[in-house]
């Protein structure tokens, strides 16, 4: 129990529990979050997700306590939800597709098509999942980038690195995953 | 993808390079890249290409645009939609709304196609499935499962969406919760305590399947139109906190649903480990709402510090108080309104002065109790808790008071610390250590081989503790609170071994532990309810492993024995229940016997549960149906005679053969009085024993079976009045005990020889031959003197002291040498007294002390005595009567009265008390009649009052 910036703290210092508890806050203020994002999507605004996920870190806490690092903590933990979301769902719609043969499934059966080329979200998952073994901070960075909506200037922030890093890291990243994905 | 080969491992070194070079390439044309590999990489081809391919792929990526959008968009779009709709079908249910969101998950109401059943439908949310809440939540779906209860919402299914998130389908309950429907019906508090005490049924029968609730509050325990509670959401306040339809949880931080702490144990707010004694706590609030109204505490909008310091520091006012006090209410799903004490009365059918009265004492104390803020000291049960209240209503004393008992053994454990050597000492502190390192390892789980390791190793030690470590100790004051203490510790060990278990060897290795923990601690009274907690965790853990294996003999036997275990020294306690255990036990064991017909072992165990349920039948005055039952008895054991006389070749089976003739004749004289029958079996006994041992000389257990036999022999021949016949089978038993002493020095069980030599006394006294009698009665004293002198620190020694003088006492008054009785009767009473230090409030001690009195009384009043000699049985008391008229001339008034109405008193004393704590059994009853009777009648006063204190 506690209110979130404590609990963010907590869970800063490696707490189970405290990630407990802030699951559910987390998920409820990224169902707000979507919400007016594709509210926005559809009147054709620009605001970027991380507007939104600011937003909704600053009703969560207590105005007062803003602190940086509970930002990032909190950045981080939606990004990381919304990848598990997407990836779960994947797992859901290979498994519903498995029966009629259909092996690889790609972003098309979630609807959206990346620059023409459609992407295995499943291998991409298992892909981050390695590289997360040996480089944390690579990883977080395609996460947030990419799950999270992230700019590279917002990245550097919730790392606290300088975008400069951040640009190298992702680039690396993104060739490495590309090459691991595709070797396979 | 899990077919594929596992990538080679990524050697940090070269993981390191590699970034160099690519933060060095970055930028470059493709090729200076080309001639910067070439610098970097001088004779490490593998790098070279590596680095290379990394830089081609990189740029493709670019070129491509991989990873170029971001998919927070459709996310955001799984989000939104992320509702089940009604309609939507999910396994067998058929969505008809959402009824409860919050927490981890969601709740809907569903239809059970083709059925018509309405189910309540909770599922994890998307994104909160991570593995560890979905391990758990399969985990605690499981232990679900396992609660049938009528009080407790049940689960009836579990499966997966399609999206392959866990659900789980319980029984849809309609109703209120449980304070709004109290006042809405104005309940009386009686009425209150009564549905009360329904809700504590529930938890405590969770609890005896492990279970602990974590989240009682008024939303979790509705009431059905018919007024039965109902628990919801048992065990899975971690997972989901739903609230149920209508109901809003109170928000501790603006827009975060997290669970209210107006419930909540402070070791629960503090992060602490929750334990059964948690539930007690929130249980505690919830009786303090439903008594006055309002909440210990109310925490609304207060920050996390400050509840934690109000829950930890501040002691809540008593409800008496609590029930005069304006506040704003808060009650779940309620609109603000005012609670006054006028709206609070009211809505109890009472007057602010008279509610406030009827708080006040009890039921104050009992719901405080309930809420101290440290966990050992709040009651140690539901149950506990529970009958409190029924002691209350049946205006019978309450245990809750400042200080309990557990507080004040700790308390004189303390005091007494130096007493306990120090080797002991040292022990208990290296397995306390070890326990709680051992344990938080295997709970962290960290490396799941090393866990199970480890998990072996407790289980080991755990083993190791409940069994054997009490035959090292001798039995002492001291001893017995070390002894208690390292039955905590293992309780510690199983509880948390069978929390993590559910392998059906290791829980019947379990089952056993707790048994023999729970025996450990009957051993001696003060600690009751925890040898009762253990016993009924044994129970509850043999009847699991029935419901998943009915037919498993091995769990029927345990089940058996930890049911026959609640009768040790407390047995007298719950009659009813002991009489219910019986018949059970009873039950078990005509099925075991049914599935293998005339099995050795089957026979026994049917005979003996035939016999003590006869007995217990016979405590409460049902003695047809008792003589019924120890019919039975005779009738199996006679079946293991049959067989035995047929099949018994090896000196094992015979020697068998000749304890079941003594068993046998047991029943026959002792509760059916057929003498002749009895001895009979006893001579054929004595006969067999003694011809086992005559082949085998060296046969301990055949000398053993031939010394009891021909002691049962005389005993029963004694009682049929043929004292010559008694008199030689009672030199037989002497002389062999005397054979098994020069061979076995130091097994107790032999010992025996004083016990013959008393009885050789009694018989040469009733056949005239009084010097021959004292000699044999000197001798008997002067052995068991001799064998208390070098046991001292052991206190069944001064129980077989005691035993003995007092039974040469009365034996030295029917000789008429009355100063040699008093003498005799006063060693009696110190050693009775002494064993009754050390357990101070086993009812055998205090019940031999009583008679003790009574006799002694007897004595000085120059009565002689008379009243218990012969009343060896309970249907024999009536004879005593007749033996002891109390308006005997002899206790009217005089100088040795006195002495007489001083002993009567004693008596007298301890007898009410006994009956007050309710122990009494008919003999006690009678006992207490008489003691009355005749300090009446030597001029004493007794109060009636004495008896209802």
């Amino acid at each position: 129990m506690g209110d979130v910036t404590q609990l963010l703290v907590s869970y800063g210092q490696g707490d189970r529990a405290a990630l407990d508890a802030l699951l559910p806050l987390v998920y409820d203020e990224l169902r707000v979050i979507a919400r007016s994002y594709l509210k926005q999507e559809r009147a054709d605004h620009t605001l970027q997700p991380t507007g939104l996920v600011h937003e909704a870190y600053l009703r969560l806490v207590n105005q007062r306590q803003v602190d940086w690092r509970n930002r990032a903590q909190f950045f981080g933990l939606a990004a990381n939800m919304m990848r598990r979301i997407l990836v779960n769902h994947a797992e859901a719609k290979r498994a519903e597709k498995r029966g009629r043969g259909n092996e690889k499934v790609s972003l098309e059966d979630v609807t959206v098509v990346v620059d023409e080329n459609t992407l295995d979200l499943l291998a991409l998952d298992q892909g981050l999942h390695r590289l997360e073994e040996f480089d944390k901070l690579k990883s977080r960075i395609v996460e947030l980038k990419y799950f999270g909506g992230l700019t590279i200037a917002e990245i550097a922030e919730v790392t606290n690195t300088s975008t400069a890093t951040v640009e190298r890291e992702w680039s690396f990243a993104r060739g490495w995953l590309y090459k691991t994905l595709t070797e396979q | 993808m899990s077919e594929k080969l596992e990538p080679p491992p990524v050697d940090p070194a070269r993981w390191q390079q590699l970034n160099e070079i690519f933060a060095a390439a970055l930028g470059l044309g493709p090729e200076q890249q080309h001639k910067l590999l070439e610098q970097r990489c001088v004779g490490d081809q593998a790098l070279r290409d590596e680095a290379a391919a990394l830089l081609a792929a990189t740029h493709v990526a670019n070129r491509d645009g991989f990873l170029g959008a971001d998919l927070f968009a459709e996310g955001a779009r799984l989000v939104a939609i992320d509702e089940v709709t009604p309609g939507t079908i999910i396994g067998e249910y058929r969505i008809v709304r959402e009824v409860g969101r919050g927490g981890m998950g969601a709740v809907y109401l569903a239809i059970r196609e083709g059925f018509h059943q309405q189910v309540a439908l909770k599922i994890i949310k998307r994104g909160m499935d991570t593995d560890q809440i979905i391990r758990r939540f399969i985990q605690e779906r499981d232990v679900l499962a396992s609660l049938n209860h009528s009080n407790i919402a049940r689960l009836l299914d579990g499966g997966h969406t399609t999206d392959g998130l866990p659900f789980i389908a319980m029984e849809y309950v309609e109703g209120q919760t449980i304070t709004e429907f109290c006042d809405q019906k104005r309940l009386a508090i009686e009425d209150r305590i009564v549905l009360f005490r329904k809700v504590c049924k529930a938890v405590a029968y969770a609890h005896h399947n492990l279970v602990v609730h974590r989240d009682i509050k008024p939303s979790n325990i509705l009431v059905t139109p018919d007024g039965e509670p109902k628990l919801l959401d048992f065990g899975i306040a971690k997972l989901l906190s739903p609230t149920a339809s209508g109901n809003t949880v109170d928000l501790t931080v603006a827009g975060a649903n997290l669970m209210t702490p107006d419930y909540a144990s402070p070791e629960q707010i503090r992060g602490d480990r929750v334990t059964t004694v948690s539930d007690i706590y929130s249980l505690g609030v919830l009786l303090y709402e439903l008594l006055c109204g309002h909440r210990p505490f109310q925490f609304k909008n207060r920050p996390s510090a400050e509840i934690l310091k109000i829950v930890s520091e501040q002691e809540p006012s008593a409800p008496s108080t609590a029930a005069l006090t304006k506040a704003e209410a808060l009650p779940e799903g309620h609109t603000k309104r005012i609670l006054s004490p006028e709206t609070v009365a009211a809505s109890r059918n009472e007057q602010p002065a008279r509610l406030r009265k009827r708080l006040r004492g009890d039921l104050d104390n009992i719901v405080l109790t309930a809420l101290r803020k440290d966990p050992q000291r709040r009651y140690s049960s539901v149950e506990q808790f529970s009958e409190d209240l029924q002691r209350h209503l049946s205006g019978l004393p309450v245990v809750a008071r400042p200080a309990t008992l557990g507080y004040q053994v700790g308390k004189f454990v303390q005091r007494n610390r130096t007493a306990v050597s120090f080797a002991t000492l040292a022990l208990v502190a290296l397995l306390a250590g070890l326990s709680i390192a051992v344990w938080q390892a295997v709970v962290a789980r960290q490396e799941r081989a090393r866990a199970e390791q480890r998990f072996e190793e407790v289980r080991k030690l755990a083993n190791t503790l409940v069994s054997g470590w009490d035959k090292d100790i001798p039995e002492s004051l001291v001893s017995n609170q070390v002894r208690g203490r390292i039955a905590d510790i293992s309780i510690q060990y199983l509880d948390n071994l069978a929390r993590e278990t559910n392998d059906p060897a290791l829980l019947k290795e379990l089952t056993r532990a707790y048994i023999s923990v729970g025996h450990n601690y009957s051993s001696q009274l003060i600690y009751e309810e925890k040898a009762r907690s253990s016993l009924s965790k044994a129970e509850a853990i043999a009847r699991r492993l029935l419901t998943q294996a009915p037919n498993d003999v091995e769990a029927k036997r345990l089940l058996a024995e930890a049911l026959g275990q609640y009768d040790g020294p407390f047995g007298e306690l719950e009659r009813i229940d002991s009489l219910r255990r019986r018949l059970e036990i009873v039950k078990i064991h005509e099925g075991i016997l049914a599935e293998n017909v005339d099995d050795l072992r089957g026979l026994f165990d049917l005979a003996n549960s035939y016999a003590h349920y006869g007995s217990i039948l016979k405590r409460v005055g049902r003695f047809e149906e008792a003589e019924g039952f120890y019919r039975r008895a005779t009738e199996t054991r006679k079946r293991r005679v049959v067989k035995l006389e047929r099949t018994a070749t090896t000196s094992e089976d015979q020697v068998k053969l000749s304890s079941t003739y003594v068993y046998l004749a047991g029943d026959q004289a002792y509760h059916l009085r057929e003498y002749q029958a009895a001895a009979d079996n006893l001579r054929r006994a004595v006969q067999i024993a003694e011809q086992v041992f005559a082949n085998d000389p060296e046969g301990k257990s055949s000398l053993f079976a031939v010394t009891t036999a021909a002691a049962e022999l005389g005993s029963v021949l004694k009682r049929a009045g043929d004292f010559s016949g008694a008199l030689e089978a009672f030199r037989k038993s002497l002389k062999f005990s005397r054979l098994s002493i020069s061979r076995w020095p130091n097994a107790y069980n032999f010992r025996k020889e004083y016990d013959s030599l008393m009885e050789i006394a009694e018989s040469l006294h009733e056949l005239g031959q009084p010097r021959a009698a004292m000699e044999a009665l000197s001798e008997s004293f002067e052995l068991r003197r001799k064998l208390t002198e070098s046991e001292k620190d052991i206190l069944r020694a001064h129980g077989g002291q005691a035993y003995l003088f007092f039974g040469g006492a009365k034996l030295l008054t029917r000789m008429n040498r009355l100063d040699e009785a008093l003498v005799a009767f006063r060693e009696a009473e110190q050693s009775q007294l002494r064993v009754l230090a050390g357990y101070p409030s086993q009812i055998n001690n205090r019940r031999n002390l009583a008679t003790l009195y009574l006799t002694l009384g007897d004595l000085a009043a120059g009565l002689g005595v008379c009243s218990f000699q012969r009343a060896r049985d309970y249907d024999l008391i009536s004879e005593s009567y007749q033996y002891c008229p109390p308006e005997s001339k002899n206790l009217q008034g005089g100088r040795v009265n006195a002495q007489a109405r001083a002993y009567y008193q004693k008596a007298t004393d301890i007898l009410t008390q006994f009956k007050a704590e309710n122990f009494s059994d008919l003999v006690d009853l009678k006992n207490l009649d008489l003691a009355h009777a005749k300090l009446q009648a030597s001029g004493g006063s007794w109060q009636l009052s004495q008896l209802t204190r």
